[in-house]
């Protein structure tokens, strides 16, 4: 295998051969490599050597690091499974998806017989749902279309299949087929834009060019794959979003904001002992590195310039989000009569298409605030007779954030009797289905309507409870965080 | 069995007086070695780390250890009931849910002993790593306090920078802002009220005076207070209690908003 040979060799792998391959190399390394923003031959070499060598001591041991096989197409796929399980998911969280996953659907050609409902159920959880629908989509056609074979090359996948973007495509065609291809995702944007202090707004097209040509320009000839996870994973160990671990760094030297961060430490330093100063009564020793070309597009702006404060955490800079959209649903938890046991649950299925599509969920209505208009609005969309129902209560609310809105559940229980239970064939015109605990567990839910189960049970147990949480821990979640809290340094033992 | 007698037993008072605005309940951990606490204030912010030594108590005996879930506030209530001459002895069997308070006057005229609910907590503990702070500064408390009090005026947080000449405290806010510099003292009799900069690395820190100044409930406990510092990670606040032990505050930095991904 391929990548392994290169890891045997170590270190001297690291190549110089770059100059002919990378593909945007000559337009960028000789006419302006003396742009504070972009790397000299020397720095490439230096960032190829301490990165490689820093993954092979430090890199995690996770599931789809180990895939061995000797098949191509199997180390293509679990990469690609891999990859967009990782998109916009904590690590933490993947690894148990991505076992339970491979298990169940350990080559290509198993995942494309596999129907859309299962697949929602290994999803459920993790969010961005329409990605495990595109991942099936994505086998089926690799299976139909190109008889089992992946597309070999980082712009054919991009091209031939669905979900896979300009990322994914070069992140499977770097760690599974060798191909020297850089990437960028968020950690990458991250630590280029310190390195190489990259201020400019982070999302705008001529700077998330920037980041491409600097990834396609670095990335190691011999071992592209690991190359590019090592910056990933410098991005998110070490270079992380807040409390960065600079001393931890192994291109600390490379890195423009972090120089820049020092030097005013030592400038304030000086300044609070001024009588020593002025005894000395040298230039300052550090010269700050600045940017010589004038209204450089990659600079941090000049209305909001290097903040002290923040030190390496000037970088990056990314436009402020529009603010989220609220919303608040009533959620019903409808359950079958106590004397029925197991007792049983309503569910419905949401529209094929939107947020959430295809997924089960407890029956909602929205801006009702009356016990009686809730009743009604549940009886009329599951078209049975008004009155009937009883035994409405509130039992808390639960809220749960989507990258784009932010939903306030109001979560009610209701107890249905039997003669009406068997009568409920829709809601909205949706599909419904009555269905156990475990039965429930086991659906395609998302983790929003598991936070409002949750919240259910607890109100069962609620009295029973001998633990006495500690009620007065509100820990309010700040969206602009601005204090650290004590378990972001110490850890349960 | 589990019992403890401190003849100073205003120490008890003034330990008590210094957590329980900043602690609503928290557990102590007897052993034969002596009694510990470590408690994180109720939004995280803050960690409470106390130790006391067995050999410190007059007598002190804990057949098994014991794990004591109080509430701090009703504790103090009770510690209050004590004159600051008394000794204090402290009691509870080993399966016990209540922990009995013994207060005798100097001249064993009066005794009173109160009983009190213990509860049942979760417990968390946190491990604390070893830590080469950069800059250790030992200074009055009583110096502190005021420092930190009187910057409370000008806004809600302070920067502690830290040099070999001294360390600067600095707070801003909308009505201006206010500086206090301390140099290290050259020679000073006692040596509780020096001021001693020991340091490696200088470093500049942001922290929430709002904790400051609950951890400065403690002074009473001690004339010196020691403040260590290294550059991410959480301030301490040590107040020796006597021969018996310490109390010490941690505190996280202050961090500025920087949107994260991922």
């Amino acid at each position: 295998m391929v990548r392994n040979k290169a890891v045997k060799s170590g270190v001297k792998a690291v190549s110089v051969k770059s100059e002919s391959k990378s593909k945007e190399e000559d337009t960028t390394a000789d006419s302006s490599s003396n742009s504070i923003h972009k790397f000299t031959k020397e720095e490439i070499l230096f960032l190829r050597i301490s990165l490689l060598s820093w993954y092979d001591k430090n890199k995690r041991d996770l599931p789809w690091r180990k895939i061995s096989s000797e098949d191509i197409n199997q180390r293509a796929y679990a990469t690609w499974v891999s990859e967009i399980m990782l998109q916009q998911t904590q690590v933490a969280t993947v690894i148990n998806y991505y076992n339970t996953w491979m298990k169940k659907w350990p080559t290509l050609e198993a995942l494309a017989e596999a129907n859309i409902e299962t697949i929602n159920e290994a999803w459920s959880g993790l969010g961005y749902y329409s990605r495990g629908r595109r991942l099936l989509e994505g086998a089926q056609k690799v299976v139909s279309e190109f008889q089992g074979q992946m597309p070999k090359s980082a712009q054919d996948l991009e091209k031939k299949l669905p979900g896979v973007g300009r990322y994914t495509a070069g992140a499977i065609a770097s760690i599974a087929f060798g191909e020297v291809t850089g990437l960028v995702d968020g950690n990458v944007v991250r630590v280029w834009s310190r390195l190489r202090a990259i201020g400019a707004n982070s999302t705008l097209p001529e700077v998330t060019d920037l980041f491409w040509q600097l990834s396609h320009q670095t990335v190691d000839t011999e071992r592209p794959g690991d190359f590019n996870q090592a910056m990933m994973e410098l991005g998110a160990t070490v270079c992380t979003p807040k409390l960065p671990q600079c001393s931890k760094c192994p291109v600390q030297a490379l890195c423009r904001a972090y120089a820049k961060a020092e030097s005013d430490k030592q400038s304030s330093v000086r300044k609070i002992c001024s009588e020593v100063k002025k005894e000395t009564n040298g230039k300052p020793e550090i010269v700050d590195i600045e940017c010589l070309v004038p209204n450089c597009k990659f600079c941090l702006p000049e209305e909001s310039p290097w903040n002290k404060e923040l030190g390496v955490l000037n970088f990056p800079r990314k436009p402020k989000k529009a603010s989220v959209k609220q919303e608040e649903l009533n959620v019903v938890v409808i359950q079958t009569c106590e004397g029925k046991s197991p007792s049983q649950f309503l569910i419905c299925q949401r529209p094929e298409k939107g947020l959430l599509a295809g997924m089960w969920e407890f029956p909602s209505c929205c801006q009702q605030d009356s016990k009686a208009l809730i009743s009604q609005a549940i009886c009329v969309s599951c078209k049975v007779e008004n009155g009937n129902l009883k035994g409405l209560q509130e039992i808390g609310e639960v809220s749960h954030m989507f990258s784009h809105i932010h939903h306030l559940y109001k979560v009610w229980t209701l107890q249905m009797a039997d003669d009406l239970s068997c009568k409920v064939e829709s809601f909205e015109g949706r599909p419904v289905k009555w269905v156990t605990e475990s039965e429930l567990l086991e659906a395609a839910i998302s983790t929003g309507m598991r936070k409002v189960f949750r919240e259910f049970k607890k109100s069962l147990t609620f009295p029973q409870s001998s633990k006495r949480k500690r009620e007065s821990d509100v820990i309010v979640k700040d969206p602009k965080k601005t204090q650290a809290s004590i378990s972001d340094f110490f850890k349960k033992k | 069995m589990f019992e403890a007698r401190l003849v100073q037993g205003a120490l008890w008072k003034k330990l008590l007086d210094s957590i329980k605005d900043l602690l609503n309940e928290a557990i102590f951990d007897c052993s034969s070695t002596g009694i510990t606490l470590q408690a994180m204030d109720s939004s995280h912010v803050s960690l409470v780390s106390i130790s006391m030594n067995s050999d410190g108590f007059d007598t002190y005996r804990c057949d098994r250890n014991l794990s004591m879930g109080i509430h701090l506030p009703s504790l103090s209530k009770i510690m209050k009931c004590a004159g600051n001459d008394d000794i204090i002895t402290m009691k509870a069997t080993d399966d016990a849910d209540t922990v009995s308070l013994v207060f005798e006057s100097p001249n064993n005229e009066k005794v009173s002993d109160y009983e009190m609910k213990l509860i049942d907590l979760d417990t968390e503990h946190l491990g604390i790593p070893d830590t080469e702070y950069s800059s250790v500064v030992k200074m009055p408390s009583g110096e502190f306090q005021r420092i930190c009090r009187d910057l409370s005026q000008l806004g809600d947080s302070v920067v502690i920078a830290c040099t070999k000449e001294g360390v600067k405290f600095s707070a801003s806010g909308e009505l201006g802002t206010g500086n206090i510099k301390l140099c290290q003292s050259a020679s000073t009799d006692k040596e509780e009220e020096a001021v001693v900069v020991d340091m490696t690395e200088a470093v500049c820190l942001t922290f929430a005076l709002r904790y400051l100044n609950f951890f400065a409930k403690a002074t009473p406990l001690s004339a010196q207070v020691q403040l260590s510092m290294s550059k991410d990670v959480p301030l301490v606040v040590e107040y020796k209690i006597s021969e018996l032990g310490f109390l010490r505050f941690y505190l996280a930095p202050k961090i500025e908003d920087n949107e994260g991904d991922n």
